[in-house]
């Protein structure tokens, strides 16, 4: 490369142009900073090397300027190459000047630096925010959108999912189970919505709500619980899940917001059929953690109002912690439902909120609809 | 070397308008609203100019994403441009350096001009409303418009004015954003909210340019005026 022709766009400050100053192109040839310009008068202009004073400066803040010492004549570039090619020209006489510049141009990068990580820092905050705000938003969406909306999505789900073979709703089993879920409605925190129970004959202990309020049992749970309370405790937890409507939530963090609500409000047949699909999805693999916790806390309420022990659904969880091991379908239930040690002491410790009530067992012969399976 | 646009602003400085003669060929890029009348046969383009990145910087910059482009394909044509608030316009030639912009202040700009958002960073981030910046840069003729007269300074050295009064200055001053001095203490929401109080301090040699009047000011003494909304 021929250092000599390297040209450098940039400008001249001189009384002489009209205005006062002018754009140019800059060259460096035989110890001369050479400024071309387009001006009628003296199109060029010169400052030898060994006279330039240097500066750092511009809106940039890396805008180097060449001044002659009567400061009459300044030519200037914003070209990052123009500081080296004068350094390499200068044969050492601009070498200190130069270094002074380069000292400067680092500790203001390293201020502009922290400016970065800051604003960088206040976007993500931004952000979070933001993305807690979405969810807020979509939760208080949710909330005002009609039920009717959750039976679609749940009746949809349903009938597209092959849980298994049902047991009558005459069995004792059912029955046992319709008349726990009957205690619990009327302490549901949406009145309106309809609970009904099918018991699905399959090992696993497992229990599941759709949106709306269509809950499903497994035999495998009836069998493995030791109390009708018990029982109630999974029921109350799983009608929660309805109440609180997380169906539509996950519903609505798959789909996205907006999807979520053209699906809740129109009437797309399409949309509805892929909200049902994840409906089903997110209901048997599991809820969020914030989901759980709150499906217990109301859960626990629930109970609580209807004067059994919420007790027993820790206790249940206790019942399949030790059963892990033998019963390898019992972690079912604990596998989409982690963390339960903690889950235990958050019920417990919810409880004490409760004002003191007299717990009334359940008048239900759990013995008799376990030995009609 | 790009040609010149004619030009001619015309009832300076409180309405002014901007008269460009477009020969045969040439273009002119401006803010969609700037249009007032056109010759009939010049053609307009509305749409993004210049990539996503330089449309979305200028959308930072508070400038509307769409550019319109004026060409006489069949002909010369006149087109006058109107700032959209009384005020004066000014011309700028930019001869390869730069031209940085208050928000609002562009109008138009010829071909060989490239319009960007300009990030501030810190000084951008902490001025409020004070200071947005477009930088114009290239070869060609770039037009603003102020609010009130446009008054030319010439700084040679230091020189101190309130962001809400600059509309533009060159690339070779250097800048500073902080509180007018004597104001500091309890700035925090000055800072962040208003921008009031906030001075631009340029050093280095260039022209700056500020409008003779403040649009905030003058909203907060028109608004007492307002008659009330009833309920
Ligand atoms: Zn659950």
């Amino acid at each position: 490369m021929n250092q000599h022709n390297q040209s450098f766009s940039g400008g001249v400050f001189h009384p002489s142009i009209p205005g006062g100053r002018a754009g140019a192109e800059i060259t460096i040839n035989r110890g001369e900073i050479i400024a071309y310009t387009q001006c009628d008068g003296q199109p060029v202009f010169s400052i030898p090397i060994n006279q330039c004073q240097l500066d750092l400066g511009g809106a940039s803040g890396r805008m180097l300027f060449c001044r002659t010492p009567d400061g009459q004549l300044t030519i200037f570039s914003e070209d990052k190459h123009f500081a080296q090619a004068l350094d390499l020209h200068s044969g050492g006489l601009l070498g200190n000047q130069i270094n002074t510049l380069k000292r400067a141009v680092r500790s203001e990068s390293k201020k502009l630096g922290f400016w970065i990580l800051a604003s960088s820092l206040a976007c993500a905050l931004i952000l979070f925010i933001g993305y807690f705000a979405m969810l807020w938003a979509a939760k208080a969406t949710i909330a005002s959108l009609p039920i009717s909306i959750d039976e679609k999505i749940g009746k949809l789900a349903l009938d597209s999912m092959d849980v298994g073979k049902r047991l009558d709703s005459a069995h004792p089993a059912s029955k046992l189970v319709q008349s726990i879920v009957d205690k619990l409605q009327p302490h549901a925190a949406i009145p309106n919505m309809k609970f009904k129970v099918i018991v699905v004959e399959d090992p696993q202990v497992n229990a599941f709500a759709l949106p709306g309020g269509q809950i499903v049992v497994f035999t495998g749970l009836i069998r493995e619980a030791t109390s009708a309370e018990q029982i109630a405790g999974v029921l109350a937890h799983e009608m929660s899940h309805a109440t609180l409507r997380h169906g539509l939530q996950s519903v609505s963090q798959s789909l996205g917001i907006v999807a979520a609500i053209q699906l809740f409000v129109g009437d797309i047949g399409g949309l509805v059929a892929l909200g049902a699909q994840i409906a089903q999805q997110s209901i048997l693999t599991s809820y969020s953690r914030t989901s759980e916790t709150e499906a217990d806390l109301e859960g626990a309420r629930m109970l609580h109002a209807a004067k059994i022990d919420p007790q027993a659904m820790a206790e249940f969880f206790g019942l399949l912690k030790e059963k892990e091991g033998d019963i390898p379908d019992a972690i079912a239930w604990i596998s989409t439902h982690p963390q339960h040690s903690t889950r235990i002491e958050n019920i417990k410790n919810h409880q004490k909120s409760f004002p003191a009530t007299q717990y009334e067992p359940l008048d239900l012969n759990l013995k008799e609809a376990q030995e009609a399976l | 070397m790009t040609s010149n646009l004619q030009y001619e602003i015309q009832l300076r400085p409180d309405f002014s308008m901007l008269k460009v003669e477009l020969e045969q060929g040439q273009k002119v890029y401006a803010e969609p609203s700037a249009m007032a009348a056109m010759s009939p046969n010049l053609k307009l383009k509305a749409g993004f100019k210049g990539g996503a990145f330089k449309t979305l910087g200028r959308f930072f910059g508070g400038e509307s994403m769409i550019v319109n482009t004026f060409s006489a394909e069949n002909g010369p044509g006149e087109i006058l441009f109107a700032p959209g608030h009384m005020g004066d316009t000014q011309h700028y030639r930019l001869t390869g350096g730069s031209l940085y912009l208050q928000r609002g202040a562009y109008m138009a700009n010829s071909e060989g001009v490239e319009i960007t958002g300009s990030w501030q960073g810190a000084k951008g981030f902490f001025s409020g409303e004070g200071l947005v910046l477009l930088k114009a840069s290239g070869n060609g003729d770039v037009f603003f418009n102020s609010y009130g007269a446009i008054l030319e300074i010439d700084v040679q050295d230091d020189y101190i004015v309130d962001t809400g009064f600059i509309v533009a200055f060159e690339d070779t001053l250097s800048y500073n954003v902080s509180v007018l001095p004597g104001l500091r203490g309890g700035g925090f929401k000055r800072l962040f909210f208003s921008g009031e109080g906030l001075v631009c301090r340029f050093s280095g040699q260039g022209k700056v340019w500020i409008q003779t009047r403040y649009v905030t000011p003058y909203l907060s003494w028109i608004n007492q005026y307002r008659p009330q909304q009833s309920k």
